[in-house]
Formats: C-alpha cells, sequence, structure tokens
C-alpha cells in the first residue's frame, strides 16, 4: 500500500520539480533576457502551467508523503487523522510554506499577465518575485539531503538550484515561445544572451553539483556500490547528453544563426535538450528520496 | 516620496516570504510538554532530523518522547515500512547549554515488558502456563532479578548437566522485570511489575 503511496509521491516531486524549473526559469528569462515576452500569450501559459506544476506538486508531495510515512493508500493522503502527524512536524511545516510560497507566486504571476512587458521591466516586480522565486527555493534546502550539509553546502544547493532554474526553465521559454515566433528580431536579440546565461548557468551547475556529489556520497566506492551512487550516475549519464544537445545549439547559435534560413535545427537541438531535461529532472526527485552514499 | 502600488505589493511580498521562511524554519515555535512530564530544551526542540522526512518507521517511545509526528500517530499495525531515506543518519541534538553538575550512576529503568521474560522462561522451561502481572509483592513470594537466582534444576537435570546455570544467561532479567518466586517451592508465580 505504501509503495504506491511512494510512487505518486516521486511523480508529485517530479511535477514539483518541473513547475520550479518552469516557472522561476520563465521569471528569470523574461526579467534579465525577454520582457517583451511577458505580452505573448504562449509565455504566459507556459508560466501558468509551471506554476500549477509547482503548486499541484507541493500540496500533493505533502499528502503524499504523510501517506507514505502512515503505511497507507494514496486515497487517505487527504484524511486529516494521516495528515495532522506530519503538518505537526518540521518537514510538514516546510512543505506548507512551499505551498504558501506558491500561493504568492500567483499574485506575481497576475501581476506580469495584467501589464505585461511593464511588470517585466519595473524594479517593484522584479524584487517581489525574485524574493518569492527565491523563498521558493530556499525551502528545497530546508529538507531532505541538504540537511546533512554544512552551511557552505546549503548555498552550494541554493546555487545549484537557482542555476538549474535558469537553464532548463530558459530552455523552456526557447522552446515553446521563442522559436515558434520566428521573428528574426527576437532570435538576434534573445538567442545569444540566452547562450552565454546557459554557458555560466552549466559551469555553475557542474562545480556545485560536484561539490554536492563529493559531500554526499563521499567515495568511488559509495558512488558505484550505492543505490544513490548508481541513481547519481544514471543523472550524470543524462546530464551528458543534454550537455551534447547544448552545445550543438550553441554552435549553431555562434555559427550558424546569421546565415541560416530557418531555426529547424536549433529547434530541434532544444526540443532534444529539454526532453533530457524532464528526464534529469525525474530522476532528481528518486535521488532526494534515496538514502546517500555516506 | 509617493509609493506606488507595485511598490507596496512588492514590499509586502517580501515581508510575508520572510515570514513564511520562518514559520518553516520554526522560528518562535514553543515547544509543548506532554502528560506533565518534564523534558529539557533539548528533549522537545525538533531535531533537523525530523525535517528530512518524518519518521517512515515509527516505534514505540518511552511516555513524554515528544516528537510531533511519532506521538500523535496511534500504535500501527505492523506493515512493511518503506525505504527511508535518512534511517541511517543518526539524529542531530542541540548541544546542551550546560554541562551536567553530576554525572548519571544508574541507567533508567526500562519498561517492564512481560512479553520478553515469558518467553525466555518457556525456552528455560520453568514456565508451563501464563504468567500473572502484579504490581505489589505477594505474601509469601520474594523478588528476584538476576537469572542466576532462579532454580534451574528441573531443566537442568533433565538435561543430564551440572546443578548449575549455563554461563551464557544473561545476568539480569530481560525486559527490566523482576520475577516472584515462591519461597517454599523455589516456583516463578508471577511477574513483578513496579513503575
Amino acid at each position: 500500500m505504501s509503495e504506491e503511496a511512494k510512487t505518486l509521491y516521486l511523480l508529485a516531486r517530479s511535477f514539483d520539480y518541473l513547475g520550479t524549473t518552469v516557472f522561476l526559469g520563465g521569471m528569470a528569462f523574461v526579467a534579465m533576457l525577454w520582457p517583451d515576452g511577458a505580452g505573448t500569450s504562449r509565455l504566459r501559459r507556459l508560466l501558468v502551467l509551471g506554476w500549477l506544476c509547482g503548486l499541484a506538486g507541493s500540496a500533493a508531495g505533502l499528502c503524499l508523503e504523510a501517506a507514505w510515512i502512515a503505511g497507507k493508500p494514496p486515497s487517505a493522503a487527504f484524511d486529516p487523522a494521516v495528515l495532522a502527524p506530519v503538518l505537526d512536524s518540521a518537514f510538514g511545516r516546510v512543505w506548507v510554506a512551499r505551498t504558501l510560497l506558491w500561493v504568492l507566486a500567483l499574485v506575481v504571476l497576475i501581476d506580469l499577465s495584467r501589464r505585461g512587458a511593464t511588470a517585466a521591466r519595473s524594479l517593484a516586480w522584479r524584487v517581489g518575485a525574485g524574493a518569492v522565486g527565491l523563498g521558493i527555493l530556499r525551502t528545497n534546502g530546508m529538507t531532505g539531503h541538504a540537511l546533512d550539509l554544512p552551511g557552505w553546502g546549503q548555498a552550494v544547493v541554493f546555487v545549484h538550484l537557482l542555476v538549474v532554474c535558469v537553464w532548463i526553465g530558459g530552455l523552456a521559454v526557447l522552446l515553446i515561445a521563442v522559436l515558434p515566433t520566428r521573428d528574426r528580431d527576437v532570435l538576434v536579440h534573445v538567442l545569444p544572451r540566452y547562450s552565454k546565461l546557459a554557458l555560466i548557468s552549466v559551469a555553475t551547475l557542474t562545480a556545485a553539483g560536484s561539490l554536492l556529489a563529493w559531500r554526499l556520497v563521499g567515495s568511488v566506492d559509495a558512488l558505484f556500490g550505492s543505490g544513490y551512487g548508481r541513481i547519481l550516475l544514471i543523472k550524470l549519464s543524462v546530464f551528458a547528453l543534454m550537455l551534447a544537445a547544448g552545445l550543438a545549439s550553441k554552435t549553431w547559435v555562434d555559427r550558424r544563426m546569421k546565415v541560416a534560413a530557418n531555426t529547424r535545427t536549433l529547434a530541434l537541438s532544444v526540443t532534444v535538450e529539454t526532453v533530457f531535461a524532464v528526464v534529469v529532472l525525474g530522476v532528481a526527485a528518486l535521488l532526494v528520496t534515496t538514502s546517500p552514499g555516506r | 516620496m509617493k509609493l506606488q502600488r507595485d511598490q507596496v505589493v512588492a514590499a509586502t511580498l517580501v515581508g510575508t516570504v520572510v515570514v513564511v521562511l520562518g514559520f518553516a524554519s520554526g522560528l518562535g515555535r514553543v515547544p509543548v510538554a506532554q502528560g506533565g512530564s518534564t523534558q529539557t530544551p533539548n528533549a522537545t526542540k525538533p531535531t533537523q532530523q525530523e525535517a528530512h522526512h518524518p519518521q517512515a518507521n515509527p516505534v514505540p517511545h518511552p511516555v513524554g518522547h515528544n516528537n510531533p509526528v511519532q506521538v500523535a500517530h496511534p500504535p500501527l499495525p505492523h506493515v512493511p515500512a518503506p525505504t527511508h531515506p535518512h534511517q541511517t543518519v543518526p539524529p542531530r541534538t542541540t548541544p546542551p547549554t550546560k554541562p551536567p553538575s553530576t554525572a548519571p550512576t544508574t541507567p533508567p529503568n526500562e519498561p517492564c515488558d512481560p512479553d520478553v521474560v515469558k518467553a525466555l522462561l518457556k525456552q528455560l522451561g520453568v514456565l508451563v502456563d501464563e504468567l500473572p502481572v502484579v504490581s505489589e509483592l505477594i505474601d509469601g513470594s520474594a523478588p528476584i532479578d538476576e537469572l542466576s537466582k532462579l532454580d534451574l534444576s528441573p531443566l537442568l537435570g533433565l538435561l543430564g548437566a551440572a546443578p548449575k546455570p549455563p554461563a551464557d544467561l544473561p545476568a539480569e532479567l530481560p525486559g527490566g522485570c523482576k520475577l516472584l518466586v515462591d519461597e517454599k517451592s523455589g516456583k516463578v508465580t508471577g511477574l513483578l511489575d513496579t513503575p
């Protein structure tokens, strides 16, 4: 019974991660690279989708974790008697806070939808959106393996998640909102800047991920011998494939963007990159529910 | 300087996020003692380990243990426990604010577990029927708390062994109990459970 709840819990965590990266990465993309995109319906729909995934994933994750712990079937996840003990725990408080922050994010989203590019360019909106986004990211470091880490490790977790959102959320915006416009001015304005941002994000992500892997896994033996290590290896393998697709995208932007007749090749590499990113997020959800190797 | 509406909204959002994160961190949370038991701050403060995930396999604790998740759980039927990602990590506790003035001389009493003792006595062959659990001494009976003081001669004689207890018998009775032995016959007549 509890295994069903655990499976659904993993699914909820995957949705939560997907929503976090798409929503926060999309917001960052709008604020830093493409304020005019706030007026496009495709981007707004993508952000709404990200917000729904984040809110539903957080709320469902909390309830399903309660059912999993109690050894109950998923149908008992919303039973107050099952939920009450978890809500009173530190873990429950963090997840309730996370859900509340997602509700606050609705204010940011509504403001962006109503005022469009004006909101995206205003300092007030950026400050509000930044506070909510960083708050959501902070709650990730308040549960799970991050608690085993010292202070610097908490900062590394935060940076790791931040650059993941910037990179993968940006990919989603590129694929769903930017490339379909086929507006050459937009492409020339946005793509090179996103390419640089993605490069910085990947470099930071690699450094932060290496530090966390070293701290959490601890040894090569644990990497190959423990369940956590093996899942991490799967994640790293998919990440390597994602990097290869990202390299192809960057090469196209650097060398062929000005001469290419269409963006079909870029769209293909970005699609492949995004699919691998979704797989990485799913593996990451599995990773956070597995005991580290040390 | 005149405040605009979006600036007020942004300031409100920032303030709310700070409050929500403070709530998530457990700031200002007053630990509640349960059952009138005296609890040290260390015992009542939720540990960081608790925030990993609540304990997946609740185990019974002595009264007064103040883990909110575990206390609120009724005794659960035995089900296969979900794999808990952090069971191997020892729980973190904050260091005490001052060292204890005297070292404890005796360990705290374990609660008496009659089933453990009954199972052992049945294995030793000195118990056939159920053992009554009493809370005070009965006339003509004496309490013993070491197995070596128990008359095992019927069992040992049956096995053809020398009339002395086996060396690997535990010195004290498991489960923190005492046996009531009839002073005349030397037979076990009950289990003494004094809180």
